[in-house]
């Protein structure tokens, strides 16, 4: 019963077992607990934050551009750069990303250049440290315990086949091929598993934002572009830009074209971590008795 | 305390979200959410932890002779207990019978046989919800033949029985006195006020057939209408206990602004009432 | 049929309603209520009957679903 005395196909069979219980408890540990004390309107009071948990600092520029232009106060002129229309258009913005996207369109500005803008980005930077705080994306600490994990991981994945190819080679077998294909897999897929973007509480959070404003989503349409209320930018930082009707918000594709893979919901870089939800609850009970 | 708020409706998350200064409780329809997945269910806890919930339901049909499905309960208590609500409504109406789905909240024959029927049901929902509903009295546009009883008397017997709180909805009392010919206080003064801890407000429009006498029709696609904010003046005045109104607004979706004027105005009436006790006691 | 059954199937069956509204007590008679109840629905309001029944159809024929 020494696996390590198993043939070469049974061998294999018994290591990926043991990679995919090494990767499922190391995707379990990077998770952690989902932690219920931070309320979703910590989130819709500034929905940078949520521009920032379901992408990245460029995603809070885009939703940032698509805010200001939404509300008239910076505008794409023909030669396709960005301008600031309105001299007291600073006065009129209260979030500091949106006064820092206003000053670098002062000169005019092509909107592709505003998402790699270093000072734009630093300025995003600092919703990715709000969240951190509230531990919907992982800190220094839990980021240390992941590597830690990972690395505790890595020692049992090569060790085992480091192990079995030894014993091998003593026996004058050296076709271990196939062996180290899966370590490096296993290595890789456990390496995914543990620097998961967001932690259990920012998936959830993300979940529950994109579950309660579904409905919403579903009359995007009817909603009135000139930044009348909030709906719009909750949906563009809940969802993405790309997912509000061109119709309603037919700049949105002049300014950032939608990618080629991006199937109309997300965009960001945390596809993976986003559940599909799709109910949103609000149908009422359309008057009582009659109607 | 009394306490006024809103009727979640998905369409209105970013107002009512941004708008929860003037929003003290939250009210969820079950049927929103009894079919869907789980961790759709739990978003409700996110939501319950900005205020109160209370789970609304519009489709067991309690009132009726005939017995509510196990599995429509069941549905009700795996939301019940996934939601985490502070407590759950459901309509003093039948919406089936006989194999034929009615659609909507009907006001069933008043009598002794939807009485018993809906104290049969309505222990069957507190075994497996784990809680009495807060019963509401429905609109109805036409009033159910075969009833040897009136609204008000066929309503007491079975929120007294049952020991149930009850959810007067001023605006369906407002439309079925006034379809009756008859004066919504005096409609109001049948109905068990003691029981009374929860209240719905929302508004209608008039129906008006060529040839036959206009009706009111509860639509929740109106403003409220003066004299339902009168009624809750007046039963804030009649009754000690707290109340909590909640305003039903279910399309045709005005302002947020607008939605939260009624707020203030449900607010100004319960307060002005409770004045009105203080000064006569 | 009683009394519940048969409004259920006044508001939900439009042919059934259509009989029913041409002969009021007969056929409450046929589906088999009593005499005192045949008289009380023989005697309902029947544009009222008609207006609800036209809403409750608006409602079936509207209803959403919690993934509409």
């Amino acid at each position: 019963m020494n696996p390590f005395a198993w043939s070469g196909g049974k061998f294999l069979l018994f290591y990926a077992v043991v990679a995919v219980a090494v990767i499922a408890f190391v995707a379990w540990r990077a998770r952690g607990r989902s932690d219920s004390r931070v309320n979703v309107t910590f989130m819709t009071s500034d929905p940078y934050r949520i521009a920032y948990l379901r992408g990245d600092s460029a995603e809070v520029i885009r939703v940032s551009v698509f805010n200001l232009v939404d509300r008239g106060l910076i505008e794409l002129r023909e030669d396709g750069l960005l301008v600031t229309v309105r001299k007291d258009a600073e006065s009129l913005v209260r979030r500091a990303i949106d006064r820092a996207v206003l000053a670098a369109c002062f000169a005019g500005t092509a909107p592709e250049a505003l998402v790699a803008n270093e000072a734009l980005l630093r300025e995003a930077r600092a919703y990715g440290r709000d969240l951190e705080r509230e531990g919907l994306l992982p800190d220094a600490p839990t980021r240390r315990s992941r590597l830690a994990w990972l690395v505790g991981a890595l020692a049992v994945l090569v060790g085992v086949a480091g192990v079995k190819a030894v014993v091998a080679l003593a026996q004058g077998r050296t076709n271990l091929v196939f062996l180290a294909i899966l370590t490096v897999i296993a290595c890789l897929f456990a390496a995914r598993a543990s620097f998961r973007r967001l932690t259990a509480t920012g998936k959830d959070m993300l979940d529950d934002l994109k579950v309660l404003t579904m409905r919403l989503l579903g009359r995007a349409g009817t909603l009135k572009p000139g930044g009348a209320s909030n709906e719009a930018l909750l949906l563009a930082a809940t969802y993405g830009i790309w997912a509000l009707p061109a119709g309603a918000f037919p700049f949105v594709e002049t300014l950032y074209p939608r990618p080629r893979s991006d199937g109309g919901g997300d965009s960001g870089s945390s596809g993976s971590d986003s559940g599909d939800s799709s109910c949103g609850g609000g149908g009422g009970c359309g008057g009582c008795g009659s109607d | 305390m009394d306490r006024v708020g809103l009727g979640w409706r998905g369409e209105l998350a970013a107002s009512i979200l941004e708008r929860l200064d003037a929003i003290d409780v939250l009210e969820v329809i079950a049927e929103d959410w009894t079919r869907a997945p789980a961790r759709e269910q739990r978003s409700l806890r996110a939501l319950g932890r900005e205020r109160p919930l209370l789970l609304h339901g519009v489709a067991l049909g309690l009132a009726s002779r005939h017995a509510v499905e196990d599995k429509r309960l069941a549905a009700l208590a795996r939301l019940f207990e996934t939601a985490a609500p502070e407590s759950w409504s459901e309509h003093l109406a039948f919406v089936r019978a006989g194999g034929h789905e009615i659609g909507h909240l009907a006001a069933p024959p008043r009598g002794p046989a939807s009485i018993e029927g809906a104290l049969r049901n309505l222990e069957r929902a507190r075994r497996i919800v784990g809680t009495t509903p807060a019963l509401e009295n429905i609109a109805t546009l036409v009033a159910p033949p075969a009833s040897p009883m009136d609204e008000g008397a066929w309503t007491r017997r079975i929120v007294e029985g049952a020991g149930a709180p009850m959810l007067l909805d001023l605006h369906n009392l407002y439309a079925n006195a006034l379809n009756a010919g008859i004066e919504p206080v005096a409609l109001l003064d049948t109905m068990p006020l003691a029981s009374v801890r929860l209240v719905h407000l929302s508004g209608g429009r008039w129906l008006r057939p060529p040839g036959l006498a206009p009706r009111l029709l509860d639509d929740h696609l109106h403003d409220v209408p003066d004299p339902v904010y009168t009624l809750l003046e007046t039963l804030a005045a009649r009754v000690p206990q707290p109340l909590t109104v909640i305003l039903e607004r279910d399309g045709e979706f005005p302002a947020m602004a607008h939605l939260v004027s009624q707020l203030v105005r449900a607010r100004e009436a319960l307060a002005s009432g409770r004045r009105l006790a203080r000064r006569a006691a | 049929m009683d009394a519940e059954s048969f409004l259920a199937r006044l508001y939900a069956d439009e042919a059934f309603r259509e009989a029913f509204t041409a002969a009021p007590l007969e056929v409450a008679r046929r589906e088999g209520l009593d005499e005192r109840e045949a008289g009380e629905f023989a005697r309902m309001d029947l544009p009222g009957l008609a207006l609800a029944a036209e809403s409750y159809a608006r409602k079936r024929s509207g209803r959403r679903g919690p993934r509409d």
